[in-house]
């Protein structure tokens, strides 16, 4: 890719985390917490215990959190209007947060056809949907064994 | 030493070698995990436990001469475990859901490339979904070659290539407005920060 293209130069300017000075001090201290690197069974069994008491921290808290609002719910016998209002809230948020994605999801793929070193071949989809557009040509399906693209469709991609 | 002969050392016990694999890669792999997440927070836990699998893990590596995208890999699997843990826990209930911003911050490059510019473009980055935002970040970013993102990402080359073509459409259309305004040919220049070219492919 060519450092004179101005997107990538773009990107290689932007700014560079770092770690701090005492990050491998840190790591090194981590290790002391672990059994040496490559080691057997018994290592598995070490690892695996810390790995299971989130989950059954979280359990914990799922039963806890189902339980007050079980007994919340049964002692008023209906919701508040306030957290009727905040549920409706929260269902919106969520709604627009999943209409973000499947927007995200519809975006028109790209085909890669293939290729060499120096040039890609690119199926650009939106943009033959919008040259088809432009000519005012019907969406008529392609005849059997002949492509409709036309050399504008089918594009080397640029890196 | 290279960093096969770093991995071989790290197999034999020896914590120096991992120490100098550590310093080798942090820096880049802190970077990508931050842009990645969006939280520079994250990225540094999420680093930390990249290392700590590498070593832990380090009797099964095979050295293949593609020690950067097996150490990139074990990074990105760990960022797509503790997004799919934080959207769970969200889902669960929002109000606990530690408000990590999904959204990358704007940082000091706004000085170095022009505020407008450097702004548009974290901002477009951010707005990538994660799939589009990994390939361009290691390779345009982290200067890994195409084939060594695909093996970091575990799909074909011609994947990649296709989620980086999509992954500049979008950000050249983010920054189209902005350079309306300003000449990117005119924006000033640091001194180079990630790999030269000739390790881009």
């Amino acid at each position: 890719m060519s450092p004179r293209d101005p997107l990538t130069r773009l990107l290689r300017e932007l700014p560079r985390r770092r770690v701090d000075d005492a990050f491998v001090r840190r790591m090194l201290d981590r290790l002391d917490d672990d059994a040496p690197a490559g080691s057997s069974l018994g290592r598995r069994w070490a690892t695996s215990i810390p790995r299971l008491a989130p989950l059954a921290a979280g359990f914990a808290l799922a039963v806890v959190l189902a339980t007050l609002w079980v007994a919340s719910s049964g002692s008023s016998g209906r919701l508040e209007p306030s957290e009727v209002g905040r549920l409706a809230a929260e269902r919106s948020q969520i709604e627009n947060e999943l209409e973000a994605l499947r927007r995200q999801a519809d975006d028109t793929p790209v085909i890669y056809l293939g290729g060499d070193e120096r040039v890609d071949l690119v199926l650009d989809l939106d943009h033959l949907a919008r040259s088809r557009a432009t000519a005012g040509r019907a969406t008529d399906p392609p005849a059997l064994g002949r492509s409709r693209s036309t050399r504008a469709d089918v594009r080397p991609a640029t890196y | 030493m290279t960093d096969g002969e770093l991995m071989a050392g790290t197999q034999a016990g020896d914590r120096g070698a991992f120490a100098r694999l550590v310093e080798r890669h942090a820096d880049g792999l802190l970077n990508y995990l931050a842009r990645l997440t969006g939280s520079p927070e994250t990225a540094e836990d999420l680093a930390q436990e990249t290392f700590l699998r590498l070593y832990r893990t380090a009797g099964r590596y095979r050295e293949t001469g593609h020690f950067q995208a097996y150490l990139y890999r074990i990074a990105t699997n760990l960022a797509r475990s503790e997004r799919r843990r934080q959207l769970r826990w969200r889902a669960l209930h929002p109000l606990l859901a530690a408000s990590t911003p999904d959204r990358a911050e704007p940082g000091a490059g706004r000085r170095l490339l022009g505020r407008e510019m450097g702004e548009a473009l974290e901002r477009a980055l951010a707005e990538l979904s994660p799939k589009l935002r990994a390939p361009i970040l290691l390779h345009e970013v982290e200067g890994l070659a195409v084939a060594e993102v695909a093996r970091t990402l575990g799909c074909p080359p011609g994947t990649v290539k296709s989620r980086l073509h999509r992954a500049r459409k979008h950000l050249e259309r983010a920054l189209a407005p902005v350079r309306g305004t300003a000449r990117t040919d005119q924006l000033p220049l640091t001194p180079a920060t990630s790999r030269p070219a000739e390790d881009i492919r």
